[in-house]
């Protein structure tokens, strides 16, 4: 019975011209993001990230040679975000998200007199920069990207609505909805019937779309999937299924509720147009306006005030005895270089860190903000699934943090290892001359595995698939409660 | 017959709840989004501010003129436009403070520095915006079931069995909607400049009331085609339900799809491309400046410029300038030496070569930047709203943004006047002999005559101008309006009326 009603309302529906119509729309976008993410700028971006990562590599193998104490001083070098590969399918402005986090010593600082003189560099520390991979016109406004997020949540959930709006409302202005409730057909069979069959009938154009923007990608050559991707995509479509049964849900319930199939049309329009333009756009803004961070040029000023102190108090302390390259065996003005580098290193760090996460944390606040569309929770839950955009950012930080304590213990235990050595890590003098094989020292790579990506999109996903089973279980009821006739 | 139409529209749209809802959203986040504005602007207008009063501290101080190279360099400042709030253009996004010197040519790259990448994630709001996605739904709900509606519920004998024609029905019809648009945005613009306003530091003068009302009559003439090709789709289709799906789908295209594929394809297709070829030949033009200086060092015998005084210098962070202060050599009654004396005089003929040269290699700089920012940045820009201007929310965006005077072409002429102004600072320079004389790089005590130096000061567009610019984007959305609606009227005429 279920399947009648199943086979009788696709066949409607396909039949139609609002699905004929999004169809093709939907087609349309989808072909256009094969054709736009086959294009130059893909391919650009992956290319610069493997000569960045080479460059990166040579030179820590020449720190290498130059010994231990080098290799401490200047720090591991540039560390980059490798750019998604799955940007096609939800981009979430991976482009625009920094590229790379700076963990080398730039500056050196150098002081003479004529009893006097020494020359040092700082510690290195994590520099969080604000480079994009590839250079980004900032003439140009921000806009949405054209990924299948941008097909699926804008046209898809449009086709949900358009497909469920007078499923009950215009069967009952019709009077087919008795006749309908006439057969042996209960009425949870005959609800769960048209929402399977638009469900379905979303399903077609989707799947085909999907199956259609790959074709392209792959077939133009700039994107090569592993199977941990097609993993992700599966996923990524799984979850787009969910949120269009969120719309199809919530068109039913309105079918349910008015006399007058447009009057709901209007309704659910508006709703529409709130959830994936003005809420995710309106709120993200004001969210931003609110939480500002540490402005750039408080955090300059800061950066600045802690490197003046230091030196201020390099001269103060430290100069007016001996310099550590003249007198390498003195431990204690090794021990006195030392502690005021670590000291030195471990304030600038709390402060990069800390401009660092409020930044982190006033996006994290904008978007849960506008976690009140459910298009805007679908591209955040998407976006983790694929390993694009913000959440992989987040977790390209984590990981530089994580590799950072990594690289110090290796330094030190490499350190330990050599008994010519004097042990006061950080100062140049004070740490092992000895040159290091290349090979031992840890690289950094950037990864965002499919596990990791799930647990950020957990929630997203839970909030998803709550919201489509209730607005289902909101339509059953009120459907159960509705008059058939027409009053 | 007319004023009963449209009074018993008017009447009808604003007693629905589409249009209260709708009201309700427009003026709320219109609220929020000139608060956020505002408070942009005000921080804008205070960093200008600073800059201005500034500068006059700084030149008191100012002990030699090769400090103009680097330590003390002046300046040309965009005054930051209030209009922003309602059209954001490009301001904010691009620098508005260059700093100028005979050695570093304003504009270029410097302005070129994208700002916070989080914020970029996010779409940017302004008054115009929320209009056009709003107020032009609202107009296709207008007018969608015009004459689909009347003709479904039967009323459309009725009505025409009455003495108006068939084009005063349609013309009362859309003059009922223009009507009842007009509160949403009539209040949505007094809520947004009453914000406005409220702020102690935003004046509004008469430049930018005529400017408001440019925006607010291209806001009209926007939402007035929506109204049109919202009659035109009732006339159109059969059935009401049919005219919302396509006013639906019109609207969809037209606002929210094609602005933002048509923005991602040309970064896409056309992507900047890196900034590392450019570098490359702006490291050569310094290397060859360096070989010229030192070519004439040697035709002149000298390894250094400076030989017989001592003194400090410091060098602009892009390299390409450079402060000089020399401390010569005295004898014990506090006489200059005399070989200090000669070296003087040859640093003298030595920075009246290196200082014009320099300022002719800044231009050569300036060139070769130039033609990546016409190459890759501008010629993405302007495909871009070449290809806007297909749909009527890009018109709109463009023309509502030169009204405000925020849009790239406000902004160029801006740099240009910026690099005017160059012009007239080393022409200054060389009036007063400055880069041939002692004063480039010595001081005997007390500050140089700073005072008399030029000082920038933007010109902006005269509202003729303004509108000489406009006028074919007006006309052409007149037409679309007018032809639509003729196109309304006509098929209107043909159609049987059951």
């Amino acid at each position: 019975m279920l399947l009648t009603v199943i086979r009788r309302e696709i066949l409607g529906h396909l039949l139609s011209l609002r699905f004929g119509l999004m169809a093709v729309l939907v087609l349309a976008l989808m072909a256009a993001n094969g054709f736009l993410f086959a294009g130059e700028r893909s391919t650009l971006a992956v290319t610069q990230y493997n000569e960045n990562v080479r460059q990166a590599r040579e030179e820590i193998e020449s720190l290498c040679e130059q010994g231990l104490n080098h290799l401490a001083e200047k720090g591991p070098g540039e560390l980059y975000r490798r750019p998604g590969t799955l940007v096609f399918c939800v981009s979430g402005g991976d482009g625009a998200m920094p590229s790379r986090i700076d963990a080398t010593s730039h500056s050196s600082y150098g002081w003479r007199s004529n009893e006097f003189s020494y020359s040092w560099k700082m510690p290195w520390n994590l520099q969080y920069t604000v480079d994009t991979p590839l250079p980004t016109n900032p003439a140009l406004p921000s806009f949405a990207e054209l990924d299948w997020s941008f097909a699926i949540g804008v046209a898809l959930s449009l086709m949900a609505l358009l497909l469920t709006y007078d499923a009950i409302s215009g069967e009952r202005r019709d009077g087919t909805l008795r006749l309908a409730m006439a057969n042996p057909v209960p009425r949870d069979l005959l609800l769960l019937g048209k929402y399977l069959a638009a469900l379905f009938t979303v399903a077609g154009p989707l799947l085909l779309g999907v199956v259609v923007s790959l074709l392209i990608l792959l077939a133009g050559g700039s994107v090569d999937l592993a199977g941990d991707d097609w993993v992700r995509l599966a996923l990524a479509v799984g979850l787009s299924l969910v949120y269009v049964s969120v719309f199809a849900g919530l068109g039913l319930l309105v079918s349910a509720l008015v006399r007058r199939p447009t009057t709901g049309l209007l309704g659910l329009l508006l709703l529409w147009v709130l959830s994936v333009e003005l809420v995710p756009g309106g709120l993200g803004v004001l969210g931003m306006h609110l939480a500002e961070p540490i402005s750039s040029v408080e955090g300059a000023r800061q950066g600045r005030a802690l490197v003046d102190g230091f030196i201020e108090h390099a001269k103060q302390a430290l100069f007016t005895r001996l310099s550590p390259s003249q007198a390498p065996d003195d431990e204690q003005v090794l021990r006195d270089w030392a502690d005021a580098l670590n000291e030195f290193r471990d304030g600038q760090m709390e402060l990069l860190d800390r401009t660092a996460d409020r930044q982190l944390q006033r996006v994290s606040f904008a978007r849960t903000l506008t976690r009140l569309s459910p298009t805007a929770v679908y591209r955040y839950g998407l976006e983790a699934l694929a390993g694009t955009g913000f959440s992989h950012y987040r977790s390209f930080v984590s990981q530089a943090r994580r590799y950072r304590d990594q690289f110090h213990a290796f330094l030190q235990g490499q350190d330990r290892a050599d008994p010519d050595s004097p042990h006061h890590y950080f100062v140049r003098e004070g740490v092992s001359a000895r040159p290091v094989d290349p090979r031992i020292v840890p690289h950094f790579a950037d990864r965002f595995p499919l596990a990791e990506g799930l647990r950020a999109a957990v929630w997203d996903i839970v909030v998803l698939v709550v919201l489509a089973v209730l607005l289902f279980l909101a339509a059953y009821l009120s459907f159960l409660r509705c008059d058939l006739a027409e009053s | 017959m007319l004023l009963t139409i449209i009074r018993k529209e008017l009447a009808l749209h604003v007693l629905t709840l589409r249009f209260q809802l709708g009201f309700l959203v427009c003026v709320g986040l219109i609220a929020v989004v000139a608060w956020i504005g505002t408070v942009g602007y005000e921080k804008r207008a205070a960093d200008h501010r600073a800059v201005v009063t500034g500068l006059d501290e700084k030149l008191d101080e100012l002990e030699v003129f090769s400090d103009l190279a680097c330590n003390t360099q002046l300046y040309a400042d965009r005054r930051p436009r209030p209009l922003a709030v309602f059209s954001q253009g490009v301001e904010g996004r691009l620098a508005d403070h260059f700093q100028v010197a005979h050695c570093l040519v304003p504009g270029g790259l410097e302005g070129m520095r994208p700002g916070d990448p989080f914020t970029r994630v996010f779409s940017q709001y302004d008054v115009v915006t929320l209009l056009q996605v709003i107020l032009s739904f609202l107009a296709l709900l207008f007018a969608y079931d015009a004459v689909s509606g009347e003709r479904e519920d039967g009323t459309l004998t009725l009505v025409l069995s009455n003495r108006g024609s068939r084009a005063q029905l349609l013309l009362g019809k859309y003059l009922g909607g223009l009507l009842g648009l007009a509160p949403p945005l009539v209040v949505s613009f007094l809520v947004a400049v009453l914000i406005m306003e409220s702020s102690p530091l935003l004046s509004l003068g008469t430049d930018h009331w005529l400017r408001l009302a440019v925006i607010f009559f291209l806001s009209l003439l926007y939402l007035s085609l929506f109204l049109v090709v919202g009659l035109l789709l009732s006339v159109l289709t059969p059935r009401s339900s049919t005219s919302l799906l396509w006013a639906a789908l019109v609207w969809m295209v037209f606002v929210v799809i094609y602005p933002a594929a048509v923005l991602f394809a040309v970064d896409q297709l056309r992507p900047m491309q890196p900034l590392a070829s450019v570098g490359a030949a702006v490291e050569e033009l310094r290397a060859q400046f360096d070989r010229e200086v030192e070519d004439y060092l040697s035709a002149h015998g000298r390894e250094r410029a400076w030989e017989g005084f001592h003194g400090g210098r410091s060098t602009s962070s892009n390299g390409t300038g450079e402060s000089v202060k020399a401390t010569p050599q005295m004898d014990d009654d506090g006489v200059i030496k005399a070989e200090t004396l000669e070296a003087m005089a040859f640093a003298r003929r030595f920075y009246a070569f290196q200082e014009p040269l320099r300022a002719e290699y800044a231009d050569r700089r300036a060139h070769l930047l130039q033609a990546y920012l016409e190459d890759n940045v501008l010629a993405q820009e302007r495909l871009a709203w070449r290809l806007l201007r297909l749909s009527p929310a890009g018109m709109l965006a463009e023309t509502a943004s030169a009204a405000a005077d925020t849009d790239l072409d406000s902004y160029l002429r801006f740099v240009a006047q910026a690099a005017r102004y160059r012009g007239d600072l080393i022409e200054h320079l060389e009036e007063e002999n400055a880069f041939g004389s002692d004063r480039w790089f010595y001081s005997p005590g007390g500050p140089v005559e700073a005072h008399s130096l030029p000082r920038f000061g933007e010109r902006l567009e005269t509202p003729a101008g303004l509108l000489g610019r406009l006028a074919p984007t007006i006309a052409l959305l007149a037409v679309l309006n007018g032809l639509a609606f003729v196109g309304a009227v006509v098929l209107f005429g043909r159609q049987p009326v059951t």
